[in-house]
């Protein structure tokens, strides 16, 4: 005989299997589809939120982005891909200096794409393509890390947990940072870089135990991003390799809740998806679990947190995030 | 039919497996000659590691956003820093990316090649009725001792021009010392611009 208990248990047990079937037949959805297909689902909403905004590139762009969304014989043209890379390119091309990183990352990311179609590789291509535009890309920011003395003293994090409003926020609600401390230190950076400045220094003020955590996040930063790079540029049958997809999507969760660059972040999941075997169904699941968590970050959630930590104020404070 | 003439010319456009193969190493091969020339870059001409397709970003200060143009008019008033104004800001921009004696001398000669006005506030009222009040007087006087100067639009005439003797522009970069807790400015460029 079943008691009330075990009836709520056996209740729960049925919803909890009845999300997770759910969310089984979700993934085989997706997993059905050809690599190709997943490439430029993933990609192409990519593009159209993150396309660089100058009108010869975003109007582009973002048509044939809707065209390609639209009709699966214009995505599964490679020309249609050579179109996007032409687009892209020009505008990195016309501003190759002060584009920022990842808009040549997506352009690599859709001239792979190009490549594999027009040459009529097959998915193992396009896994190897991604997985090695992931390494190459992880080697690189390894490499500038360990060149740069102000990234191995700690004085890069130092700089930016008080004076990038991204790091000096969140250190300020987790009671981190002193709020007086940051208001001096902001007045003394203005003093320096104003325009009508005669200042050539100014002191500023510093919590406790600063410089070791800053010191101590370079070394962590460049351990994980250096073994990331390590596993994905291995070949995948060394099994190192396989860890790879989980540094990634830690180094995702944990960078950009901090530092929300979406479009990245984007295009790393983007690219860990398509480079994963297809028998990693979890792992790719995810991925795309991480890639929401991603969108959900930039939501105002320091405000959201600071309002409960303000009774009086809160309902105030509610109201002003929807203004 | 038409298939087997399909798979013909496949086969004759890539003449075996071995070439497909290659076509994931194409993009790849692009992304590390262009970060090897952008490491270049940043070596010698100074280009932002956060900038330029070598994946250098959150790896240093030197950001774009961590270099600062300031500017300066020297007259017969003295030398009066200025603000880049809005109009040249691409050109302020470039110069904070990659700072070079080309970028802060074009800026220089834009600079000198400008109509600088004194800054006088004046209101709409007064303007219409070309009539002025106390309190708009001393405002002016305070301004004026202030030395504020603004760059004339395209569009407005001034019968109050500054004559230039030279314009100054240096790019300096912020710095921290973290041992002795303080930022500092360390000059990069600086670019000197005689009036003819």
């Amino acid at each position: 005989m079943r008691t009330k208990n075990t009836t709520g248990s056996l209740g729960q047990a049925g919803v909890f299997e009845r999300f997770r079937s759910g969310l089984s037949a979700l993934m085989a959805s997706f997993d059905i589809l050809k690599l190709e297909e997943q490439a430029a689902i993933l990609t192409l909403p990519l593009l159209m939120l993150y396309v660089q905004a100058k009108w010869y590139v975003e109007i582009p762009v973002v048509a044939l982005c809707v065209m390609g969304l639209i009709f699966h014989t214009i995505r599964h043209s490679a020309y249609f891909w050579f179109a996007l890379v032409c687009f892209m390119a020009a505008g990195i091309y016309f501003s190759w200096e002060v584009s920022d990183n990842h808009k040549y990352a997506i352009c690599y990311w859709c001239l792979s794409i190009f490549f594999i179609k027009w040459m009529k590789a097959g998915e193992a291509e396009l896994r190897t393509s991604a997985r090695l535009l992931l390494g190459f890309i992880f080697a690189f920011a390894v490499g500038w890390k360990l060149a740069s003395p102000d990234f191995m003293n700690g004085d890069f994090f130092q700089y930016n947990f008080l004076f990038d409003k991204r790091f000096s926020g969140k250190f300020e609600l987790i009671g981190l940072l002193d709020p007086q401390i940051l208001e001096k230190d902001l007045i003394a950076q203005k003093a320096l870089i104003n325009y009508g400045s005669n200042l050539s220094t100014v002191n500023i003020l510093k919590p406790e135990g600063w410089q070791t955590m800053a010191v101590a996040l370079a070394w962590w930063t460049i351990f994980l991003e250096g073994l990331i790079a390590l596993c994905f540029l291995l070949p995948e049958r060394i099994r190192l390799a396989g860890m790879g997809d989980y540094l990634l999507m830690i180094f995702i969760a944990s960078t950009y809740v901090v530092a929300p660059v979406i479009g990245f972040g984007w295009l790393l999941i983007t690219m860990g998806v398509i480079g994963c075997k297809p028998e990693r169904r979890k792992t790719r699941f995810l991925y795309l679990a991480v890639l929401l968590l991603l969108l959900l970050f930039r939501l105002p959630w320091v405000r959201v947190v600071d309002s409960f930590s303000r009774p009086g104020q809160g309902i105030e404070i509610a109201i002003s995030l929807f203004k | 039919m038409k298939k087997q003439v399909e798979i013909k010319q496949t086969v004759e456009r890539y003449p075996n497996k071995q070439f497909q193969k290659l076509a994931a190493y194409f993009a790849p091969g692009i992304l590390v000659l262009i970060a090897l020339f952008q490491i270049a870059i940043a070596g010698t001409g100074r280009l932002s590691p956060w900038k330029g397709g070598g994946f250098g970003m959150f790896s240093t200060i030197e950001s774009p956003s961590t270099r600062i143009v300031k500017s300066y008019l020297g007259t017969s008033r003295g030398r009066i820093p200025v603000q880049v104004p809005g109009s040249f800001s691409k050109e302020e921009e470039r110069i904070r990316t990659k700072p070079t004696q080309q970028a802060c001398d074009g800026l220089a000669k834009l600079l000198m090649e400008g109509v600088w006005v004194p800054y006088n506030m004046v209101s709409a009222q007064q303007q219409y009725l070309q009539d002025t009040d106390s309190s708009s007087s001393s405002l002016n006087k305070a301004l004026a001792e202030l030395n504020m100067v603004r760059l004339l639009p395209p569009d407005e005439k001034s019968d109050q021009q500054i004559q230039l003797e030279y314009v100054e522009v240096i790019c300096y970069q912020v710095r921290m010392d973290s041992d002795q807790n303080r930022l500092f400015l360390e000059p990069i460029i600086t670019s000197h611009h005689n009036a003819h």
